[in-house]
């Protein structure tokens, strides 16, 4: 994990909307999701299902074995000679199977015996070998099913998860890209209002939610029913009596599972949320430790802490203690219906009516059936829970206020670079205006400076003419052409802007320049850098122009960063140019270095610099003058330094007094 | 880093061995009790035998029927209240140690000096406290559970089958059984791998989305949404097929152990099976026998996961454990000698660097601060104006004989007692998530409201404050309301006044005011502080005009000192700063037309 990530963690846990029911409208927008996979959709239930039958199968084939083979009562006519299909056992005694034979085999004392009521005789295990060859071969033969029964539930298994994860995370991956898609799509605006971390836990975390949906929950909670259903189904076919006393149980089991159910919801949200304060209580802490220690607050702090978490302590154990019950309640209550089980089915063994191999299902099924019911409620909560993220990244999908046209670039393009600004006025917030009446043209290749004290709206200039936050008033046209008239995406690419503090994006320098457009080759990456003079400063670099910028990591100065976005600009060969140079302190030889490439990046272009340079000043060919969202003064240098107005004010304020 | 820090590290006991000095008995009790249910388990097959060879036998009666259902539903109570029982000791133990650990380690992050917090980042902290503190409670609580029940249950079902049943059938049924073991160790650490490497892409995915949204309006300006789009779909892709990677091994795990698990009964019902055709044994014996199968199964894969979990516990343990025998970088003396602030403070030719840095950010200062001044520190990011009072409090530590206060080296007095007499405002305004009132009563267990409201109103935030629809009980923060950041700073002057101490130190904590606001208050301060030893740090040179004392600091270094009007005569660096602010407020104060 990456440590800007970490640092902007959010150890709070988001308000738990509660008590949504299922709503079937949402389900309805996911199916559409789902609709595209649906063949993965069905193959992964038809897995399930088939998977399901025979794991069901699986306690009846044992029933068979034992009914059959194991515990088949034997019956033999005798003869004293020889005959066909006659097994000797002795001199004078020769047997065959016969159902209204009047020998019986006996074992007694872990001894077979061979008796008709007169005569007993041992056998030996030679003689019983052979005597029940064809058990042993059906015991063989179940062995056999059983193996593959066995095998085909695991492959029906892997089959039916790899599938149905499959299916989810092709879901995830729409909805995902989709989501990232609609929100860069989203006005600026949208943005200021938005903190940026919420949108991201809308495309990372929330969606995360919605593939343990599809993946687990949706099969599972399916797999469940169709075992509890089917398990029912099995016992009733082997006996209806049965199964209705070992139903006894079922209504407490419901009834513990309720109650469980409630109290661990409970104790669950205790648990979290006191989690959440202890780990926000330690961030935050962490953060103001200095301030802690200044003020010599470390016993309160401590003591603070201490309590905070003996609360979390005493929720993890109301937790403890609804799992310490639960858990062997529904133990028990198995006991319970075990012992209804063997009570009632011995009496039914014992009267005839039922085979021991039946029992013997029984006992297994029953032990089936606890299974899913033991979590079957904890993966309805996951199901809560990803209902309630699919709504708000459907909300967020429906946020289309002022969204930017998809991108197809075409139509009007900037053909001379012209700018005309007509009786602009613009505010980021009603009633709030930044801009006022602002009226000038400028010609193409022009070079204009834009000067005035900090909050005059030198910036929000850059913001409108491209068209990034609509005008409240007024018209701008480029070449006479309205922006509103121009394709958004077509506009930006030949209006080339240089922001004061640039953004460096996590990849390499080449990723950087040309800003992963990879229409644009290597080598004009390298004659741009090489046009603005960084090409100096990436080849100091250990990977020169592989070297990965991270934004955070990084190196950088404020200047070198400004010579890779002017590398930016002069890659997509703008028409238009605007630039915001930077303020900070940069050494002379950058400075040397900006100021070269500068004058080189300007020549054939619009250009419109908001200027901090006094060479940048001194070359332009007209200064507008901005105070307070106003042009008050424009002309060239030596135009407004006879004025002896706020230019000069501002002239020697800046570049005078810097020194 | 780790190298020095722990040669440095004093002995401190390990956190695992202190607290189980004080509860091993609850565990050796949770334990016992986990061998209780072990055994009674292992009676329950014994009687579901003698039930089964009565019924099987001719003579089968219900007599027998009955007694062996008493028995087994007496040992159901009994497992009800040993598993009842062995959690809460066990588990519960467990817990006690996630409490005491925090608290621990809270503890000792509450001693640590200010380098140990420039080095670590609150995340990497953060981490440890949450993911290793609990890695580590599952270490102590199934940890221990899986090993005493893999052991004793593995030992006692195996000895039963030999002995009562048959040990070929035993040999036979029990192949498989270990292959449970290999799997949930193989798989569980292959399982991690994966794990964490679709992990580690759904960081990546994390940090690709937040960066296109922090720099989303380069990403407009220069329309390159369908390259972010690509390197996102790209991204997602790879958390796609990472994910897949993870999944053919993880949706192989259950199958197989449950394929694995099943097996044992198929072998045992192969050999079994001839063993009860051919009289060898009962078919009660043989149905006992697929149980003690079924009670081994969950041991052997507890083998696996124990050995995994104790893997993971012990490296989250070494990492706390790091936390707790760390050394704050700031020693307090043995014996501190009394601290009496109300004395001047000398400054001796003091340098100094941070930490782990090269750089000097002070360079031979020396300055005497005369008790009952106003002391102003000017001069640009970065030149050294800040440092200094850092260190008046003690923040970092300074060699011997640098930092005299009162005629006592800095060393000899204790952080605590040189704080309880020092106000220090810091640059950055931090103020906690509680009620404006609380906060700024910070230093105090009690306090009166008026207290409270008339330190804001000395602070000049009163008023602000009245404002908020709570008033003085607002909450500050994300889960109440956002403060500008001219209140904020407020707030903190009025938090450090209170403290009523005879030195006060305000860095520069007066920076998102305007210059008016700044010295509006610094003047309402003059009464509060005029015999208290004061110390202003400010970029704004109009607001400290006034000082006793005016320091200009450059790159480290004393540029030059005097009052206001001293330095304004000298026309250096001080003279030239002064007059450009003053033009800047002139351009501020002009109408628009």
């Amino acid at each position: 994990m990456s440590a800007s990530k970490e640092t902007s963690k959010d150890y709070r846990v988001e308000k738990d909307e509660e008590g949504r029911g299922f709503d079937l409208r949402l389900f309805k927008r996911l199916w559409v999701y789902v609709t595209p996979y649906r063949k993965l959709f069905f193959l992964s239930l038809v897995m399930l299902v088939i998977g399901t039958l025979l794991q069901l199968y699986i306690p009846y084939v044992s029933k068979n074995a034992i009914d059959a083979f194991m515990m088949r009562e034997r019956h033999y006519a005798s003869a004293v000679e020889e005959r066909a299909d006659y097994f000797r056992i002795e001199e004078g005694l020769w047997i065959k199977e016969d159902v209204d034979g009047a020998f019986s085999l006996i074992r007694k004392d872990g001894r077979f015996v061979l008796t008709d009521g007169a005569i007993s005789v041992h056998l030996n295990q030679e003689q019983i070998r052979s005597l029940r060859a064809d058990d042993i071969q059906g015991i063989d033969s179940s062995v056999l099913l059983l193996l593959i029964l066995l095998l085909s539930v695991f492959l029906t298994n892997y089959i039916q998860v790899y599938y149905s994860n499959k299916m989810g995370q092709k879901v995830i991956y729409d909805i995902r890209t989709g989501l990232y898609r609609h929100v860069l799509k989203l006005p600026l605006r949208f943005y200021d209002h938005n903190p940026s971390g919420r949108i991201v836990t809308r495309i990372t975390n929330d969606t995360e939610n919605l593939n343990e949906f599809f993946t687990t929950a949706v099969t599972s909670i399916l797999k469940d029913i169709l075992l509890l259903v089917g398990i029912i189904g099995f016992m009733f076919f082997l006996s209806r009596q049965l199964t209705g006393y070992a139903m006894i149980v079922l209504p407490i089991i419901v009834l513990a599972t309720t109650l469980f159910r409630f109290f661990d919801r409970k104790a669950y949200r205790k648990v979290r949320t006191r989690l959440a304060r202890i780990n926000a209580f330690l961030a935050e802490h962490l953060s103001g430790m200095s301030v802690i220690q200044l003020f010599n607050r470390e016993k309160s702090k401590y003591g603070e802490f201490k309590s905070t978490n003996h609360s979390y302590y005493r929720a993890t154990l109301q937790q403890l203690t609804v799992f310490a019950v639960f858990r062997p309640t529904m133990d028990i209550l198995f006991y319970i219906a075990l012992c209804v089980v063997i009570w009632f089915g011995s009496k039914d063994f014992i009267s005839g009516i039922m085979t021991f191999g039946t029992l013997y299902a029984f006992i297994n099924y029953i032990d089936m059936f606890f299974q899913p019911l033991r979590d079957i409620s904890e993966k309805f909560d996951i199901v809560q829970n990803a209902l309630s993220s699919a709504e708000k990244i459907f909300k967020l999908l429906d946020e289309s206020a002022g969204s930017e046209t998809d991108f197809s670039e075409g139509g009007q393009k900037v053909s001379d670079g012209a700018i005309e600004f007509e009786e602009v006025t613009f505010g980021y917030n009603e009633g709030v205006e930044i801009l006022k009446d602002i009226s000038f043209s400028i010609r193409p290749g022009e070079k204009i400076a834009i000067v005035g004290e900090t909050g005059a709206g030198k910036t929000s200039l850059i913001g409108i003419l491209t068209a990034l936050y609509p005008i409240q008033k007024g018209r701008i046209l480029i070449d006479g052409v309205s922006i509103d008239d121009y394709n958004v995406h077509t506009l930006r690419k030949q209006v080339a802007v240089v922001l004061q503090d640039v953004f460096i994006f996590s990849g390499t320098v080449v990723d950087n320049v040309r800003l992963f457009d990879e229409s644009i080759t290597r080598e004009e990456v390298v004659d741009a850098a090489k046009f603005v003079n960084v090409d100096y400063l990436i080849q100091r670099f250990e990977k020169g122009y592989d070297t990965s910028l991270n934004e955070r990591a990084s190196t950088l100065s404020a200047g070198e960063r400004q010579l890779i976005a002017l590398a930016r600009a002069v890659v997509r060969d703008p028409k238009i140019l605007i630039l915001d140079e930077a303020t900070a302190n940069i050494d002379p030889v950058t400075e040397a270095y900006i100021q070269d490439a500068m004058e080189k990046v300007t020549q054939g272009r619009t250009v419109l610099i908001i200027a901090h340079r006094l060479s940048t000043i001194r070359n332009a060919d007209r200064i507008l003058v901005f105070h307070k969202g106003r042009i008050v003064e424009s002309g060239t240098h030596n135009e407004l330094f006879a004025k002896n107005g706020l230019y000069t004010q501002l002239y020697r304020l800046q570049y005078e007094l810097n020194g | 880093m780790a190298g020095t820090d722990e040669s440095k590290a004093q002995k401190s006991e390990k956190l695992i061995g202190s607290f189980l000095q004080k509860k091993w008995h609850r565990y050796l009790m949770g334990v016992l009790i986990l061998l209780l249910v072990d055994i009674l388990q292992i009676y329950i097959p014994r009687y579901i035998q003698t039930l089964v060879d009565n019924l099987e036998s001719s003579a089968g009666n219900m007599a027998v029927v009955a007694s062996a259902i008493q028995v087994i539903l007496l040992i159901s109570v009994g497992i009800f209240f040993s598993r009842f029982f062995w959690r809460w000791f066990i588990i519960g133990s467990s817990r006690m140690f996630e409490e005491f650990l925090r608290n621990r380690l809270f503890s000792k992050l509450l001693s640590l000096s200010p380098s140990f917090y420039d080095r670590i980042k609150v995340g990497d902290i953060m981490a440890r406290m949450t993911n290793d503190v609990g890695a580590t409670r599952m270490m102590l609580s199934q940890g221990v559970i899986m090993l005493t029940d893999s052991i004793v249950l593995s030992i006692l079902s195996i000895y039963m089958m030999i002995t009562q049943i048959d040990w070929r059938l035993t040999l036979i049924g029990m192949i498989p059984l270990p292959f449970l073991g290999f799997i949930a160790v193989g798989f569980g650490r292959t399982i991690h791998h994966r794990f964490m490497a679709v992990q580690n892409t759904f960081s990546d995915i994390t940090d690709l989305a937040q960066e296109s949204l922090d720099g989303i309006r380069v990403v407009k300006s220069y329309a390159i949404q369908p390259e972010r789009n690509h390197r996102f779909g790209k991204k997602c892709s790879e958390y796609f097929a990472k994910s897949m990677h993870l999944v053919k091994v993880w949706g192989l795990f259950f199958p197989l152990i449950e394929l694995f698990a099943s097996l044992g009964t198929v072998f045992a019902l192969f050999y079994g099976g001839r063993l009860v055709i051919t009289g060898q044994i009962s078919l009660g014996q043989f149905i006992a026998f697929t149980q003690y199968l079924g009670l081994l199964v969950w041991p052997m894969i507890a083998v696996g996961w124990v050995i995994n979990i104790i893997q993971r516990g012990r490296a989250s343990y070494k990492r706390l454990n790091w936390i707790a025998e760390q050394v704050s970088e700031v020693q307090e003396p043995a014996v501190p000698e009394k601290a009496d602030l109300n004395k001047e403070i000398e400054i001796r030719d003091l340098s100094f660097s941070y930490p782990g840095s090269e750089k000097q950010a002070l360079k031979n200062i020396t300055l005497t601060i005369e008790k009952g001044k106003t002391v102003a520190f000017v001069g640009q990011t970065g030149s050294g104006k800040s440092t200094l009072g850092k260190l008046l409090v003690k923040m970092y530590s300074v060699p011997a004989g640098k930092i005299v206060i009162g005629g006592k080296d800095i060393n000899a007095l204790s952080m605590k007692d040189i704080r309880d007499q020092v106000s220090y405002v810091p640059q950055e305004t931090f103020l906690f998530s509680a009620t404006i009132e609380e906060n700024i009563a910070f230093s105090h267990d009690a306090y009166s409201i008026e207290e409270v409201q008339s330190y804001a109103k000395l602070a000049a935030v009163h008023d602000n404050i009245a404002d908020f629809p709570e008033g003085y009980r607002t909450l500050v923060g994300e889960r109440g309301i956002t403060l500008s950041g001219g209140q904020k700073q407020r707030v903190a002057i009025a938090r450090a006044l209170m403290k009523k101490t005879p030195v006060v130190i305000l860095d520069d904590c007066l920076s998102a005011v305007d210059v008016e606001t700044e010295m509006h208050i610094l003047r309402s301060l003059e009464s509060e502080i005029a015999d208290r030893t004061t110390i202003l740090v400010s970029h704004r040179l109009k607001a400290v005009a006034t000082a006793d004392l005016i320091v200009v600091f450059e790159n480290g270094r004393i540029a030059e000192s005097g009052t206001h009007a001293e330095l304004l005569e000298r026309s250096g660096m001080y003279a030239t700063l002064y007059k450009k602010q003053l033009l800047e407020e002139e351009i501020e104060r002009r109408p628009t037309r």
